[in-house]
């Protein structure tokens, strides 16, 4: 049990960062994104046993992340929303750095995509190889090139647009 | 204008702050799995003292017809057959999926939102009518010795408290239950959709 404790603790050390950007980029919300990434992580504890080191272990976890945030439904999810939201503006005050208002900006756009695409650019962004991503979403990796591209010129596009607000 | 590679050092240069500690995460698992179990129980409690009560009526007390036994097998296998569903529900979303791809894994929880509507929808009004007719085959005999105001009085309430969970219960509690499970369902599909190859 201590062993696994341990093996957990350098687990979620190492990963937490990529997995809790995931879950925030597909939830666009950091309380929402806390109660995904920490629902990942039990699923982690609790399969431990099960990953056989068949793939990389990041490839594992991301895995149970994507599924962790496709079973969070939301009944508002879908509706479009055009303005900034009040996180966005509030960013925009003076006591935030400008580097944390592009972060905030960012994420805003990212929730623009559909949920598929918010969690393949995340992983972009991230820098993960595509036949990992690939990997993750059970898709071939030409599928997946030709989303990847589509993906981040209408990301580009959205950020454009909104940074000339 | 930015360009994607701007994008991505903007990406990069963040580092999330506030994320739970290992530790809050290893004390969440335990009282995850309580939260399932104390679900369970109150499903079980709920339905346990009523199946006791027939139990003892059946065994303490002696009928002269068959028709009340009847009724009471009827009563009794329909809180059981009732509770089995309600069992096998908690155990089926406690079932961890999480390890399937994703498309499979959106599959298997569109198909148990498609089942949990199903029973919504008629293993309530199913589960009623048994009951009914098991209540009513019991009461032939049992008010058969009752005046008839009285007799009259018990198939009444009897039948008010059917027409109250058909009319009532199913047309409204049922109906939003089934409106929350068909906008998840068909979030579920929209989502099933972009992981089509």
């Amino acid at each position: 049990m201590q062993q696994k404790q341990s093996e957990f603790q350098k687990i979620y050390d190492k990963h937490r960062s990529k997995i809790f950007k995931l879950c925030l980029g597909y939830a666009g919300d950091r309380d929402i994104a806390n109660d995904l990434l920490q629902d990942t992580f039990i699923k982690v504890w609790e399969n431990l046993e099960k990953f056989r080191n068949e793939s990389a272990i990041s490839t594992w976890i991301y895995r149970i992340a994507v599924n962790t945030c496709l079973s969070y439904l939301r009944s508002e999810k879908n509706k479009a929303k055009d303005e900034l939201s009040d996180y966005i503006l509030e960013t925009r005050s003076d006591e935030v750095s400008e580097k944390e208002q592009q972060v905030a900006l960012l994420y805003k756009c990212i929730s623009k995509l559909e949920e598929q695409e918010r969690m393949i650019i995340t992983m972009v962004l991230d820098e993960a190889d595509y036949n990992e991503i690939a990997e993750v979403f059970g898709i071939s990796e030409g599928n997946l090139r030709v989303k990847i591209h589509r993906i981040k010129l209408r990301l580009t596009e959205i950020y454009n647009h909104y940074a000339r607000l | 204008m930015q360009d994607f590679d701007e994008l991505k050092n903007i990406w990069q240069q963040e580092e999330p702050k506030q994320m739970p500690e290992a530790s809050e995460i290893l004390s969440r698992i335990s009282s995850t799995k309580n939260s399932l179990a104390q679900n369970l129980l109150k499903a079980i409690v709920q339905l346990v003292p009523a199946f006791l009560v027939v139990l003892i009526i059946a065994i303490f007390i002696k009928f002269d017809s068959q028709v009340t036994y009847t009724g009471i097998v009827i009563i009794l296998v329909s809180i059981v057959v009732y509770g089995y569903f309600v069992v096998r529900h908690y155990f089926d979303l406690a079932k961890d999926y999480s390890l399937l791809k994703p498309a499979e894994y959106l599959a298997v929880i569109q198909k148990q939102y498609e089942v949990r509507k199903k029973f919504n929808t008629m293993g309530g009004l199913v589960y009623s009518v048994i009951l009914y007719i098991g209540i009513i085959l019991y009461m032939i005999e049992v008010a058969g010795h009752l005046s008839l105001l009285w007799q009259i009085a018990g198939y009444g309430l009897t039948t008010l408290w059917f027409l109250y969970v058909y009319f009532v219960l199913s047309k409204k509690v049922i109906k939003s239950e089934n409106e929350k499970f068909e906008t998840i369902i068909a979030q579920l599909k929209k989502l099933a959709g972009q992981f089509e190859e």
